[in-house]
């Protein structure tokens, strides 16, 4: 099923890296700013604000573009 | 003379999957949600859900826990998710 | 015995000088020099444990990587192994491919584990492995180069590699290697293989994703309890985030001769070290460790260090004199990683 995977920032290498082995090297990820460990309650809220119209995107058009 | 060294690297394959169709919207689907256990990880995706559902119309969330944040989500979560969602997130990889 | 056929690419250089250096600019090294891979080397090591090249030793699943006899022997060559230490390094290997290892956890991590090795039975001797004296530093050839060869697999052949695969942030030094042997010479206990269910004539060797080595000195108790509370005071607030790893606990010097004088067990010490590590919630608050505001029945509210006695792993090694032992933790948690055993094949 559609699925949309966030991950911070500096873990976009990662990712991406993880994607290769996988075989997948084009995998798209919405990535947030690092850290999140230590956000206070409104930091919180707003980054949910900005995260969820890219979440709502990619599980709309998905991972490949036509 | 020459010398023959052997490269102690892996070329990794590459492969097609099948992605599953897209919706043409979010409105009346459930979502759930994939919680890697790291710290706030929870609280982020508790809102995005919120998000969802009071703005994009997703009907309802149900979110599952990771055992630690290196393994993969278990079958069991799979099996949930499969049974009763029509999409997932999953967060957040820090 | 008839030269096998090699499937791994390959360069050609005019000389071992070049092809020491192509070894560093392709990135292969782990930063020291290595020796160059050629095909009379890898032969000798896969003839030594009379694997065919291709012959799949271990599928690790969270990298889609099969890990094949030929791309161990390339690292156990690079590393500087000789070819009678292979059988060593292919335990190894199967064990981080092991599902309760869990690889990809303690490989990746920012918290940036090593992957501690204890080599146990007849081999250990046979390869004159150090239990002695610096034990976690320089000077064995069969420590140095069979925990380098591990290593230089993650990193050559599994991509962990700094910034993509592997995220630590500080590292620490035993990801350049990271093998002991036990003293089991003088040890009063079974071998650590034993106690993790292999017999004694077998030899096996025990991996754990680890934190770097902490030491501690006690010179004035002259009981087991005494040195005790000194290791359990200091490990009591050291685990990471993730909470309730494996640890290891290594004996050395005087305090091995004191635990032995008492007749303790390795249970009595690990049963020891499981009730005197607990921690309160209000202190680990207090130390940030834990989210929330202190409340009072926080006070009482105890935290184990670790899920149960059997995962400290403990041994007695290290120099005759001196008065330091040492805890060593280990990465996240039991459910992200588990110590694994296996036997290693002679």
């Amino acid at each position: 099923m559609p699925t949309a995977s966030i991950i911070t920032d500096v873990f976009q290498k990662t990712g991406d890296a993880m994607a290769r082995s996988w075989g997948l090297k084009d995998f798209k990820f919405l990535a947030m700013p690092h850290p999140i460990a230590n956000l206070t309650n409104e930091e919180l809220d707003q980054r949910a604000r900005d995260i969820t119209p890219q979440v709502v995107k990619l599980l709309l058009e998905g991972q490949v573009t036509h | 003379m020459t010398v023959r060294i052997y490269d102690p690297t892996t070329e990794a394959r590459g492969r097609r999957i099948e992605y599953a169709p897209r919706p043409k919207s979010l409105a009346g689907l459930r979502v759930g949600l994939v919680d890697n256990s790291k710290h706030n990880s929870d609280q982020l995706l508790k809102r995005i859900a919120g998000l969802l559902e009071r703005e994009h119309g997703v009907k309802a969330h149900i979110m599952r826990r990771k055992k630690s944040a290196g393994i993969p989500a278990s079958p069991e979560i799979i099996a949930e998710f499969r049974q009763n969602c029509d999409f997932v997130v999953a967060g957040v990889g820090d | 015995m008839p030269q096998a056929q090699l499937l791994s690419r390959h360069f050609d250089v005019p000389d071992m000088a070049d092809a020491m250096e192509l070894c560093f600019t392709k990135g292969w090294t782990d930063g020291l020099p290595v020796v160059p891979p050629t095909a009379e080397r890898i032969n000798a090591m896969l003839a030594r444990v009379k694997l065919a090249p291709e012959k799949q030793v271990v599928f690790i699943e969270n990298r889609q990587v099969s890990v094949t006899a030929e791309k161990i022997a390339i690292n156990a060559v690079l590393a500087g192994c000789k070819p009678e230490y292979m059988p060593v390094v292919v335990a190894a290997v199967e064990a981080l491919g092991d599902p309760l290892y869990g690889y990809h956890g303690p490989a990746t991590s920012t918290g940036g584990a090593g992957v501690l090795m204890i080599v146990n039975g007849p081999i250990a001797r046979e390869l004159d492995m150090n239990c002695g004296h610096n034990l976690f530093g320089p000077g064995w050839r069969a420590n140095a180069t069979i925990g380098r060869a591990v290593r230089l697999l993650m990193r050559n052949t599994l991509g962990t590699l700094p910034g993509t695969l592997d995220q630590s942030s500080l590292g620490h030094p035993g990801k350049y290697t990271y093998c002991i042997a036990e003293n089991e010479a003088e040890s009063p206990w079974p071998p650590l293989h034993v106690d993790r269910g292999f017999k004694r004539e077998q030899s096996a060797v025990t991996i754990m994703a680890a934190l770097g080595v902490h030491q501690y000195s006690n010179g004035l108790s002259s009981t087991p309890e005494g040195i005790l509370t000194t290791a359990c005071a200091q490990m009591r607030v050291s685990a990471g985030t993730a909470r309730k790893p494996f640890y290891a606990l290594v004996f050395a010097g005087e305090h091995m001769a004191v635990i032995a004088k008492a007749g303790w067990t390795r249970d009595d010490v690990k049963r020891y070290c499981f009730e005197h590590t607990k921690i309160s919630v209000a202190e680990l608050k207090r130390a940030n460790l834990k989210d929330g505001a202190v409340t009072a029945a926080d006070e009482k509210d105890m935290v184990d260090l670790v899920h149960g006695p059997n995962d400290f792993l403990v041994v007695m090694a290290g120099g005759k004199a001196g008065v330091q032992s040492a805890f060593i933790p280990g990465w996240g948690g039991k459910n992200g990683s588990q110590a694994v055993t296996k036997e290693i094949k002679v």
